[in-house]
C-alpha cells in the first residue's frame, strides 16, 4: 500500500482528466494523475512524413494485427500503438445489439487522435428538454459556462470563423482553414436551400506565436500530430501540469474502485498496476473521475457509491452517424489543385438546422453534416467504379480532385433501454476487475431522423450540382461516433441525477466526475469542448472548496 | 513473433531490384498476375500496373498482408481463370493476345462467366488498384499527389468562378 497521500487523485488523462489535473495542479493542489495506459509522445512516436509506398504493407495492418482490433475499428497502421486492443478490456452486449466501444489506453487518451471539432453548445441544447418535453434539462445555462468556453479556446487554440448563429455560439478563434473547392461547391448549394456551411472549428494552431507550433498542413491529423499543432492533452495539459511541480503522473494504473471511509466520503482509490498486476491503494482528500463516459460509470458501479438516484449507468447516449453520401462535382473534374489539398487539418460543417426555428414533424432534436472534399492520399472511390482498362484509369484521375463526401452526427436520445451495467454474468477483465455490459439501440426518433438525413443529403448534393456516386443510408452501429455520453448525468435534483451543476457527486461530496458521463443529453454537437469547459469549471469549484476546507461539507 | 509478422516489417521498397522473385506465386502465376493487373490499369501516357510492379505487391500481400482465406481464394481464382480461358480459347490467360485478354475480362466483369468469375475479378481489381495507387509511380506520377509535405499556409479554394453558383445550361 502506498503511503504517499495527495490532495486529489484524478483518474484518466484525456480531455477531461488532463484538464482537471492541470487546473488543480496550477492552483497549488497536490495531484496524483492515474492513467490506465502507457505514455507515448505523439511528436516522437509517429509515422508522419513517410510516404505510403515506403511503409510495411503500404500502411495497412497485417491480418494478425487486424484480428486484435476487430471491435476497435478506428485502429490503423499509424495509431495502433495508442489504441486499445479488444482483448485488453472485454465487455459484452445483448444478443443482436452490438455496441462499438473504441478506446485508447495512453497518456492523453483519445485526444491523441480525436476529430478536433470544438463547438459550443447553446441554451437550445441546455434547455432542450423544456422545449420538447423529452429527458432532463442541464443544470447549467450558456451564461454559466461561456467564460469557460472562451478560456478553453484560448488555451487549446481553435481555428474557425465567427458566424453569428445563435444556436452555435461564436468563440475565440485563430484564423480559419479555408474551404476546399468541393466544399465551396457544397456551400453554394446549401446557400440555395437557406442552409449554412462553415469551416469546421478545429483545435489546431493556425497562427504564429501560440503556446504550440503552427500547423504545417500535412493532413490526416488522426494519424498523430508530429509537432503538437493539433491539441492533445498529452502535449498540452500534461506537461503544463508537470511543470507546476504539483502533479505526479502514474501511467499503467488501472483503477478498480473509489474507496470510501465510514462516513461515506471518498478516501482514495484502489488500482492495479498493469505491469506488476499488483493491486495498490492510494489515499487523497478528493477523487476526480475523468476516465471516459463508460469507464467512469464502471468505476462508480464497481465502487457501489454515488448512486442513490439509481441513475449511474443510465441515460447512455451518443451520436448517430448515417446517410453517408459520396459524389463528384463535374466542374472540378480533371482540375488538380495547385496545393496539397488533403493537408487540411479539418473539414466543414453544416450546423444543425432542424428544430431550431421551427419544429420538425417527425422527430425532435437535430443533427449536423460533416463535409469533406478533394484529393486524398488514396483514391478509395475507385473501388466503387465499374470497369477497367485505360478509360477506367482516366476516369479515376479525372474524378480524383472532384470528390465530395458528407455524413452526419445526430443526437441519440437518452432512452430507458440505453444503459450500462456491471456484466450480470460476473465476467472480469484480465486484471480481475468486473466488466461492463452495454445496452444501446436506436428508437423511432432516430429512425425518423435517419430518414430526414438521407432526404437532406440528396437535396444538398442536387442543389450543389454534385453527382452521386455512392450512398450508405443506414446508420453505423451504435458506438461508432466515439461520442458516448451520459451514465452519471448532472442535475439539480439528487433524486434524478448523479452529479450537481459543478460535476460534484450529490452523495459523495469529495467526488467529482468531469468527463462525458456528466452530460444529461448528447446534443447534435461534438462533446469534447464542453467536457473541457465543464472540467475546468468543476476544478475551479473543487479548488475553492479545498481552500475553504469545505470538500467534505454536503451542499 | 510469427514469421508472417516479421515479414510485415520488411519495407515495400524491397519489392524493387533485379533479384526479386515471387515467394507465393509460381512463375506462371506471377506472369498471369502481371498481365492481369496491366489489363486493369494499363500503361497510357503514364505508367501502368506492370511498370509499378503491382504483381510484386500482390505476391507480397499474399505472403503477409491477406488473411489465409483471402489468399487461398485468390490462388484458386487464378486457377479458375486459366480453366475458363482454356475452355473458351484453348489457351491459358497468359497465352492469349492482349485483345483476347481484354475480351475475356470484359465478359467476366459483366457477369458472363458467373458469380465465381466476378468475385475473382473484383478481388484482382481491388488488389491491383491498391498496389498501383500506393506505389510511387501511381501516387506521384499518375495522381500527381503533393500531400504529406510541410507547408506554411493552406490556400483553400481560390478559383474566382467557384465563389458564386455555377451557371446552369437549360
Amino acid at each position: 500500500m502506498s503511503k504517499v497521500a495527495y490532495d486529489v487523485i484524478v483518474v484518466g488523462s484525456g480531455a477531461a482528466g488532463g484538464m482537471a489535473a492541470y487546473q488543480l495542479a496550477k492552483s497549488g493542489i497536490k495531484v496524483l494523475l492515474l492513467e490506465a495506459g502507457s505514455d507515448v509522445d505523439p511528436r516522437r512516436d509517429n509515422q508522419r512524413h513517410r510516404m505510403v509506398y515506403d511503409l510495411p504493407l503500404r500502411g495497412a495492418m497485417s491480418p494478425q494485427e487486424r484480428d486484435r482490433f476487430r471491435i476497435n475499428k478506428s485502429a490503423n497502421y499509424y495509431n495502433k500503438h495508442v489504441m486499445m486492443e479488444d482483448a485488453e478490456e472485454p465487455y459484452s452486449t445483448p444478443p443482436g445489439k452490438p455496441f462499438i466501444w473504441v478506446r485508447s489506453r495512453v497518456v492523453g487518451g483519445k485526444t491523441l487522435h480525436w476529430g478536433r471539432l470544438s463547438l459550443r453548445f447553446s441554451d437550445l441544447d441546455f434547455q432542450a428538454a423544456s422545449r420538447d418535453g423529452y429527458g432532463a434539462d442541464w443544470p447549467v445555462r450558456y451564461r454559466d459556462i461561456e467564460s469557460y468556453y472562451s478560456y478553453v479556446e484560448r488555451l487549446i487554440g481553435v481555428a474557425g470563423t465567427r458566424e453569428g448563429l445563435p444556436h452555435l455560439p461564436d468563440g475565440v478563434y485563430q484564423p480559419p482553414v479555408p474551404l476546399r473547392c468541393g466544399e465551396q461547391q457544397l456551400r453554394l448549394g446549401c446557400g440555395k436551400m437557406g442552409l449554412r456551411l462553415i469551416p469546421a472549428r478545429v483545435a489546431v494552431v493556425t497562427r504564429k506565436n501560440f503556446n504550440r507550433t503552427t500547423c504545417h498542413y500535412c493532413g490526416y491529423c488522426g494519424r498523430l500530430c508530429c509537432t503538437g499543432a493539433m491539441f492533445s492533452s498529452r502535449v498540452s495539459f500534461i506537461p503544463w501540469g508537470l511543470k507546476t511541480g504539483n502533479l505526479t503522473l502514474r501511467p499503467n494504473a488501472l483503477v478498480r474502485a473509489v474507496l470510501t471511509d465510514g462516513e461515506g466520503f471518498a478516501r482514495g482509490v484502489a488500482f492495479v498496476d498493469r505491469n506488476t498486476r499488483k493491486e495498490e491503494e492510494v489515499q487523497a482528500g478528493a477523487v476526480v473521475l475523468g476516465a471516459s463516459t463508460l469507464e467512469s460509470a464502471r468505476i462508480l458501479l464497481n465502487s457501489k457509491i454515488a448512486n442513490s438516484s439509481g441513475q449511474v449507468g443510465r441515460n447512455l447516449s451518443e451520436h448517430l452517424m448515417a446517410a453517408k453520401i459520396t459524389g463528384f462535382a463535374p466542374v472540378l473534374a480533371g482540375r488538380m489543385p495547385s496545393y496539397a489539398e488533403d493537408g487540411h487539418p479539418g473539414f466543414s460543417l453544416i450546423p444543425p438546422f432542424q428544430n431550431v426555428d421551427g419544429r420538425e414533424k417527425n422527430f425532435i432534436r437535430g443533427y449536423t453534416f460533416q463535409c469533406s472534399s478533394g484529393v486524398t492520399e488514396y483514391p478509395g472511390f475507385a473501388h466503387g467504379l465499374d470497369g477497367f482498362g485505360a478509360a477506367f484509369k482516366k476516369r479515376v484521375k479525372n474524378l480524383y480532385p472532384a470528390m465530395v463526401t458528407m455524413q452526419t452526427n445526430g443526437e441519440v436520445l437518452p432512452a430507458s433501454g440505453n444503459y450500462t451495467e456491471i456484466d450480470p454474468s460476473g465476467a472480469t477483465d484480465p486484471y480481475g476487475i468486473p466488466t461492463l455490459r452495454i445496452h444501446l439501440s436506436y428508437g423511432e426518433n432516430e429512425r425518423q431522423m435517419i430518414r430526414h438525413m438521407n432526404e437532406k443529403a440528396e437535396e444538398i448534393f442536387r442543389a450543389a450540382g454534385i453527382e452521386i456516386l455512392s450512398r450508405d443510408p443506414e446508420a453505423r452501429p451504435p458506438g461508432w461516433s466515439i461520442h458516448e455520453v451520459g451514465t452519471a448525468r448532472m442535475g439539480n435534483d439528487p433524486r434524478t441525477s448523479v452529479l450537481d451543476r459543478f460535476n460534484r457527486s450529490h452523495d459523495v461530496p469529495n467526488l467529482f466526475v468531469v468527463d462525458g458521463a456528466a452530460f444529461p443529453a448528447a446534443t447534435a454537437l461534438e462533446p469534447t469542448l464542453t467536457i473541457m469547459a465543464l472540467a475546468a469549471r468543476a476544478s475551479g469549484h473543487l479548488a475553492a472548496l479545498a481552500r475553504r476546507r469545505d470538500l467534505r461539507k454536503r451542499s | 513473433m510469427l514469421r508472417r509478422e516479421i515479414l510485415t516489417l520488411i519495407p515495400v521498397s524491397s519489392l524493387a531490384g533485379d533479384t526479386w522473385h515471387p515467394e507465393v506465386l509460381s512463375a506462371h502465376q506471377d506472369r498471369t498476375v502481371d498481365l492481369l493487373s496491366e489489363r486493369i490499369l494499363p500503361r497510357t501516357d503514364t505508367p501502368g500496373a506492370s511498370d509499378a510492379l503491382v504483381h510484386r505487391y500482390i505476391d507480397y500481400m499474399l505472403k503477409a498482408g491477406l488473411p489465409a482465406a483471402e489468399r487461398d481464394e485468390f490462388l484458386a481464382g487464378l486457377q479458375w481463370l486459366d480453366n475458363y480461358c482454356r475452355s473458351r480459347h484453348n489457351r491459358l490467360f497468359a497465352e492469349l493476345s492482349e485483345s483476347d485478354q481484354i475480351a475475356v475480362l470484359t465478359t467476366i466483369n459483366e457477369g458472363g462467366a458467373g458469380a465465381e468469375g466476378r468475385r475473382f475479378f473484383s478481388q484482382a481489381k481491388d488488389l491491383t488498384l491498391r498496389g498501383y495507387y500506393t506505389s510511387r509511380m501511381g501516387l506521384m506520377q499518375e495522381l500527381e499527389y503533393r500531400g504529406n509535405g510541410v507547408y506554411t499556409s493552406y490556400p483553400g479554394c481560390t478559383h474566382p468562378e467557384h465563389q458564386k453558383p455555377a451557371e446552369r445550361k437549360k
